[in-house]
């Protein structure tokens, strides 16, 4: 999970299509910069375009089992099929 | 009879193994990104036919513009803008004794949880916790 916010400014991040040794390379909608993540790098870097060289921050996150999840979080929200 | 129809199945079965294990293996067989050079900038070309300009992630990175694989153009992978939930006593919410893999998160005092089944058809989730704008990334 990551921080979308940089200056001020809320970005949407989309997968843009392509992928980079088997990672996906993301953009932003509002600028269509590029964004990845860097091997041994916490967060997304901005590759090309306006935001070059900026960081998107990681934010704590955890992958795990449903039942794992909902058992010490047993007031936790789950993402609806949209 | 019987017996040839056995063989033919047979072979038929061994050359489809083979057709599909020789195309799953890894991106080495997806063909190189098209690359155009253009006034000093370094562009790759997906399969909408979109321009992208990797200048910058060749010169800084050491990317190289050929080894972006796949080009499926930016809508192919629609992220989820919009997120609905669903709680505990609702109808949709999942057992909890299900074992399936979840993303899962607590920011602003609320946790949430994103399914691994629904991230790998749609990659990103755009979220806000309050003030806080999040992007879950599978």
């Amino acid at each position: 999970m990551y921080s979308r916010e940089i200056d001020g400014q809320i970005l949407t991040l989309s997968a843009s299509g392509w992928t980079y040794r088997n990672t996906f390379v993301l953009y932003d909608k509002e600028t269509e910069s590029l964004w990845y993540h860097l091997k041994g790098d916490d967060g997304l870097t901005c590759i090309a375009g306006k935001f070059a060289d900026r960081k998107l921050p990681e934010l704590n996150s955890v992958l795990t089992r449903w039942n794992t999840w909902v058992n010490s979080n047993p007031e936790s929200k789950f993402l609806m099929n949209q | 009879m019987k017996k040839l129809w056995y063989m033919l199945t047979t072979a038929v079965l061994v050359w489809g193994w083979l057709a599909c294990s020789s195309s799953t293996s890894s991106g080495e067989d997806v063909p190189p990104a098209p690359v155009v050079q253009q006034e000093n900038k370094i562009y790759i070309v997906d399969k909408t036919g979109k321009r992208w300009d990797v200048t910058h992630a060749e010169e800084r990175y050491g990317m190289k513009a050929s080894q972006f694989q796949f080009g499926l153009g930016p809508n192919a992978i629609p992220p989820i803008n919009n997120p609905k939930f669903v709680q505990a006593g609702d109808l949709d919410f999942p057992d909890p004794n299900e074992t399936f893999l979840v993303i899962g998160t607590r920011m602003r005092g609320e946790a949430r949880a994103y399914p691994l089944f629904i991230m790998k058809t749609h990659e990103i989730v755009n979220d806000v916790f309050e003030d806080k704008h999040v992007a879950i990334g599978y």
